[in-house]
């Protein structure tokens, strides 16, 4: 019995392994397949297959296919943003990255019963399959009641991400929503392949003038800062011009010198200059 | 004579057929009504601006298309446009736009819902469809004090900064004038000795 | 003899068909929303009434703006309204040109050759500009005022150690 157990954890030991081996193995065969069949710019698929691996690859459990659309219920949707019909200049659906997506939908009741209008979610997923979700956006819940022979509009919206700029995805739109004896349904609104495109924009004044002050603010920092250091860097070629002063100033101290010196400086200066003189007189003040 | 009361029989059964065809359920307008608010922040007594939008995705033109939103209460004040409004008749592809500027009279969580649109499909039927637009959905609307807290220009808090800064800058400046001037007195008079 | 009057006659519709709405007069109420600082957009509204030769009138009106066509919505009054983002919006006097059903076929038919008959009548949307907060904030302000008063201490400072 004993003998059993410790054969089968060794057999779960080799298997476990192998089996998380086989089915990465199979996840990274799948993900390049499709970049494979994604087209021509490569260097963007590189990093797409980066993406790839993060961006978390997971198989479709919720959209289970038992669940369709009633025959009642009629949808229709139209794309508000990034322009009405969504169709870009190649004539195939564009998204702008980074920018806002808004799109309504409109549901029709058409039957003589109820429906409760549940969950509207959106998601991309590979464009060639569908079962592979790249990005599913928030699902809201609307919880709106439609009578029989009225209609309803949804609104929704959600930003695409910048990096996802350059390529192809499938957008897919479902609603949810359920009749009075509470059997769910669930309807593909949109379900087609929409390309993500990288919207090329002028320099907007606003930021050209928050750069043009910007700039300025640098400069004005770039001047003050040169003025205080020079300001700064002025002090001790002053206090040298002060030392020289003092050489030169009245208030010197003459006393170290020798009394037979001074005679003679006197001597030589003393027809025109009082300086040796106001000296004397102003160092007897300050001694005061 | 039989053969061409059943010729004309034909023709007119055609002709029939062409009529339905013109009348099919494939030929109908079918609008959707978005109602969006264009606020960043609802406050309190502050302008509130919702935008209906009306988009006639059908193949025939959408008549007497009527708007009517009786979702504000004496909670809302309308300042600007009406809420019960005719807009017409919208072509196929067609889209009409609606503006009403209302403001709030109370704060707290309020939810926004849906604008009821009537109108009838094509040119002959007289059976009126009803509609609804999107719901904004529950929103905050702010208080007024709130929203000055965060947002107004603070300028007597900052007044009060600046007068309360200036005794600590004023007073050693003060005490150092006044010594200065003491000692350019003294120096003074004593040049003048 | 008998030819005459019935000339007269067809100018006459012809007038009438022409202009359904004849001496047109409005009075309109316009409002525009002043305090950005909460909106992503500004809307533009007028409300108005419309008289022909002294009678309300409540024909179907159609509008022209800078070249967009409107629908002229109707409840008690006739309404125009409109919503510009706030980067976009142009202050001053918007011209609100109103056409009925026949002045409006020709403008669509003129918009593709090029002239645009006159309209029934037109009213003004007058948008002063609106504020969206203050041009530096306070905060920002007093920084200001703190830089400028620890470089005049410094340059005092410098000036007297010199």
């Amino acid at each position: 019995m004993v003998f059993s157990l410790k054969k089968f954890l060794l057999f779960l030991l080799i298997a476990f392994p192998l089996v998380t081996v086989l089915t990465q193995k199979n996840y990274l065969v799948s993900a390049e397949d499709d970049i494979d069949v994604d087209d021509d710019t490569v260097d963007i698929e590189q990093d797409a297959g980066d993406e790839v691996s993060e961006t978390a690859v997971t198989e479709d459990e919720d959209a289970t296919p038992t669940v369709t659309k009633s025959p009642d219920g009629e949808t229709t949707v139209l794309f508000l943003k990034p322009k009405p019909g969504l169709l870009g200049p190649s004539g195939s659906p564009e998204l702008h990255a980074g920018k806002l997506v808004e799109f309504l939908v409109g549901f029709t009741n058409k039957g003589s019963q109820g429906f409760l209008l549940e969950t509207l979610d959106a998601s991309f997923r590979y464009p060639m399959d569908y079962s592979f979700h790249i990005q599913n956006f928030s699902t809201l819940v609307y919880n709106r009641l439609v009578k029989p022979k009225e209609q309803a509009t949804l609104s929704y919206s959600f930003y695409t991400d910048e990096s996802f700029a350059g390529r192809p995805f499938g957008l897919s739109i479902n609603l949810g929503y359920r009749d009075v004896e509470g059997k769910p349904y669930l309807d593909a609104v949109y379900n087609e392949t929409v390309n993500v495109v990288e919207l090329e924009e002028g320099l907007d004044g606003e930021t050209f003038f928050l750069y043009v002050f910007l700039a300025a603010l640098v400069v004005l920092l770039l001047v003050l800062g040169q003025h205080l250091l020079t300001s700064y860097g002025r002090k001790p070629a002053r206090k040298q011009q002060i030392e020289r002063g003092t050489s030169q100033s009245d208030d010197v101290d003459f006393e170290w010198i020798p009394q037979e010196t001074l005679r003679e400086i006197r001597k030589n200066a003393s027809p025109n200059s009082t300086r040796a003189r106001k000296s004397k007189k102003s160092a007897g003040s300050l001694s005061d | 004579m039989q053969k061409s009361l059943a010729f004309l029989g034909l023709v007119g059964l055609v002709l029939l057929a062409s009529a339905a065809e013109l009348n099919s359920p494939d030929e109908k307008s079918r609008l959707l009504v978005s109602k969006q608010l264009l606020n960043k922040f609802v406050v309190e007594s502050m302008d509130v601006v919702i935008k209906y939008s009306v988009f006639n995705v059908g193949n025939v033109a959408a008549n007497n298309v009527q708007l009517k939103d009786a979702s504000f209460g004496p909670d809302f004040d309308v300042v600007g446009g009406q809420t019960e409004v005719s807009l017409g008749r919208i072509p196929p592809q067609g889209n009409v736009t609606h503006t009403v500027v209302v403001r709030p009279l109370k704060f707290g969580y309020y939810n926004f819902t849906a604008a009821q649109v009537t109108y009838t499909s094509g040119e002959d039927t007289k059976e009126i469809q009803q509609g609804w637009s999107s719901e904004p959905g529950e929103g905050y609307i702010a208080p007024f004090r709130e929203f000055d807290k965060r947002f107004s220009p603070h300028l007597l808090d900052w007044a009060a900064f600046a007068i309360m800064s200036v005794p600590p800058l004023l007073i050693p400046f003060l005490l150092w004038h006044s010594s200065k001037a003491k000692y350019e007195a003294v120096l003074l008079s004593k040049k003048s000795k | 003899m008998h030819k005459l009057p019935a000339c007269l006659l067809v100018a006459f519709i012809g007038i009438v068909s022409a202009n359904s709405c004849k001496e047109p007069a409005v009075t309109s109420k316009s409002y525009t929303t002043v305090d950005a600082s909460v909106l992503t957009s500004i809307a533009y509204l007028t409300e108005f009434e419309l008289s022909c030769g002294g009678q309300p009138a409540k024909i179907p009106l159609y509008a022209e703006i800078g070249g967009q066509l409107f629908n002229v919505v109707r409840g008690n009054k006739y309404q125009v309204s409109w919503t510009e983002e706030i980067a976009k919006a142009t202050r001053g006097d918007h011209i609100v040109n109103l056409y009925d059903d026949e002045g409006f076929a020709q403008l669509r038919k003129s918009q593709r050759s090029g002239d645009a008959p006159t309209p029934l009548t037109s009213v003004v949307v007058n948008h002063p500009g609106a504020y969206s907060g203050p041009l530096l904030n306070s905060e920002h302000l007093a920084a200001i005022t703190g830089v400028i008063v620890v470089y005049i201490a410094i340059t005092c400072r410098g000036k007297l150690l010199s």
